[in-house]
């Protein structure tokens, strides 16, 4: 069978270069010899593997590393015990059968049960006078007991909360904003928020290694370190994993992983957004600013990248965020701006490696674009500042080919 | 271009440290991530493209060994399993990503139109990450298995064998999956005058 041959063809193919016994590389020499499509197919592959080798994305670095690895050792404590645990098969069943299976039975039944809004616990004497030095107003209006509260104040705990269209809240190691005006309740001795009515945009800290929680009327949002937004109806991810508990048993009815959403049974899926204020991480905004370069899309990737340069991003982010600017511009045909912004972000990141490649990159750019004294003075630059840089070896050459073009 | 091959497998934790693993010591599972998280990430980006959060995926992949680990039953190394899980994360991710998400359209991403060459320079190196979503793009239109599969053996350099064991499917259906999705997309690529440029390019350099 010729596509079987081909196919032993491509394996002995993969291994060549970690070496072939005699035979192999008789059977490979022999079937190449009269296969073209093979000898082309080789090719072809070796060429996206190369192109990957070169344009793969940076690696996370230890920071990320750490903070998957942290979240998913603190996230243990969620994970229900053997006896608790659904077995796999019900998981999976609830899986296949979506809300109308599991959810259903585990939540649907309390829908009936539990119509009108869980009733706030009552306040818990002193607490509410001595909120943690954490718990406050981050932006935007709320008001308390009748009382206005503005950025700054504390937030009173057990308290019934009102919030406005856009206010966020530092509440314990989370960062709770409304979307659209909500009621709620925050209770620290439980590191949860009764949210009585709305809709929250929350993000979670994951290095205290806590959970947090939003009890809503009919389900919990339990979590370690994530984002999503929740509301009466449910729950959409958009980084982490959360677990969606029952109200009143707290079993885990679903595990909601970033990108999916999970509905109370019956409920239609949520209209889209109204806006699309920063609710992510600044590097989450920069995925999608770079797919968005990628795509063309400027208008959109420079949304996203002032996002993340508005989402308190790393020195290294807002590096990356800048230099995705300029390859805006170079995409958009500006390349004089595409320069002035590289060469920004070599001022501005003089000292990471971002820096030194957007000094390099503003002088190809000029060498490319024809501005020859321009380019002769950044690739001049560009050598004092980094006399063993990186593009080193590509600027001299440069700088020697437009001495010599003069 | 220098290929990089798959990093050699990590050292093997000893029966007492899985043990401790499969009993959630965090120590030990600690230890354990720390040494295959770098092979773990590789595999991640190359399965699910440079769009994806990788952090994200690594970080539920720790989260499900966390979970798994009173079952892992050691007939595997722990590399291997790892690597399993993994690659169960990413599929179910490019599901969902399948399903759910509106894909990049080719047409909107530029460039290709200019050969790469083997230069480092930026600008040289934003042209083939254009390229690169162009590659990953076709990718997104390829039956989920058949892609896993086909990524593994041909860019993550695995064999056969360990693409059979990483997926949980045969050795017959993983060649046929390759075989199948390489011919895809090597027919949507010589279709893209995007990355037309790219294969002749190589096949000028051989």
């Amino acid at each position: 069978m010729i596509r079987i041959a081909c196919m032993r063809a491509t394996e002995l193919l993969k291994h060549r270069e970690q070496g072939l016994s005699d035979a192999e590389r008789l059977l490979l020499e022999a079937h190449l010899a009269g296969c073209e499509a093979c000898r082309k197919d080789s090719r072809a592959i070796d060429a996206i593997g190369d192109l990957l080798e070169a344009a793969a994305p940076p690696a996370l670095g230890a920071a990320a590393r750490d903070r998957a690895i942290a979240t998913a050792l603190r996230a243990a404590p969620l994970i229900p015990g053997a006896s608790r645990r659904p077995s796999r098969v019900a998981l999976r069943a609830g899986v296949a059968l979506g809300v109308a299976g599991l959810a259903l039975v585990v939540v649907g039944a309390r829908v009936a049960r539990r119509v009108a809004p869980r009733p706030a616990a009552p306040a818990v004497a002193g607490r509410a006078a001595t909120p943690a030095a954490a718990d406050r107003v981050a932006s935007g209006e709320a008001r308390a007991a009748g009382r206005a509260l503005r950025p700054g104040d504390p937030v009173p705990a057990a308290t019934a909360l009102s919030v406005s269209d856009g206010a966020a809240l530092a509440l314990g190691h989370a960062r709770v904003a409304s979307d659209g005006a909500s009621e709620l309740t925050w209770r620290p001795d439980r590191s949860a928020v009764d949210l009585r009515d709305g809709r929250l945009s929350v993000a979670v800290d994951p290095a205290p290694g806590r959970r947090f929680r939003v009890v809503t009327a009919r389900f919990v949002v339990e979590v370690v370190g994530t984002e999503f937004t929740v509301d009466g109806d449910g729950v959409e991810v958009s980084r982490g994993v959360v677990h969606v508990l029952g109200a009143e048993d707290e079993a885990v009815v679903a595990e909601v992983r970033a990108g999916q959403t999970w509905r109370v049974p019956g409920v239609a899926q949520p209209p889209s957004r109204r806006d699309d204020r920063p609710r992510r991480s600044a590097a989450a905004w920069l995925a999608r600013a770079r797919a968005h370069v990628a795509g063309g899309a400027v208008a959109e990737a420079d949304h996203d990248i002032t996002a993340a340069l508005g989402a308190e991003p790393t020195p290294a982010e807002a590096a990356e965020a800048r230099t995705l600017r300029a390859e805006c511009a170079l995409v958009s045909g500006d390349p004089q701006r595409a320069a002035d912004l590289y060469a920004d972000v070599s001022r501005r990141y003089g000292d990471l490696p971002a820096g030194e490649t957007a000094l390099f990159a503003a002088a190809r750019v000029q060498v490319n674009a024809g501005k020859r004294d321009a380019a002769v003075e950044l690739l001049r630059s560009y050598l004092d500042r980094y006399p063993h840089g990186r593009f080193r070896s590509e600027a001299v050459a440069r700088l020697r080919a437009l001495k010599e073009e003069q | 271009v220098t290929r990089s091959r798959p990093a050699p497998l990590a050292s093997e934790p000893t029966a007492g440290a899985i043990e401790a693993c499969r009993r959630g010591d965090r120590q030990a599972l600690e230890a354990v991530f720390r040494t295959h998280a770098p092979g773990l990430e590789r595999l991640i980006v190359r399965l699910a493209g440079p769009r994806a959060d990788v952090e994200d995926l690594l970080q539920t992949t720790l989260m499900e060994a966390v979970r798994a680990f009173p079952r892992f039953q050691g007939k595997a190394t722990v590399a291997t399993w790892l690597g399993r899980i993994g690659v169960h994360v990413v599929h179910q991710h490019l599901r969902s990503a399948h399903n759910r998400r509106p894909r990049v359209r080719l047409e909107l991403i530029p460039g290709g139109h200019e050969p790469i060459d083997a230069g480092p320079e930026p600008d040289r190196l934003a042209a083939a990450r254009q390229q690169l979503e162009r590659v990953y793009g076709h990718l997104d239109a390829i039956a989920v298995k058949r892609r896993v599969a086909f990524v593994l053996f041909a860019l993550e350099g695995r064999t056969i064998d360990e693409v059979a064991a990483l997926t949980g499917a045969s050795r017959v259906a993983t060649k046929s999956r390759i075989f199948w999705a390489r011919r895809e997309l090597l027919a949507r690529m010589g279709a893209d005058p995007a990355l037309r440029e790219l294969l002749a390019g190589q096949e000028g350099r051989r």
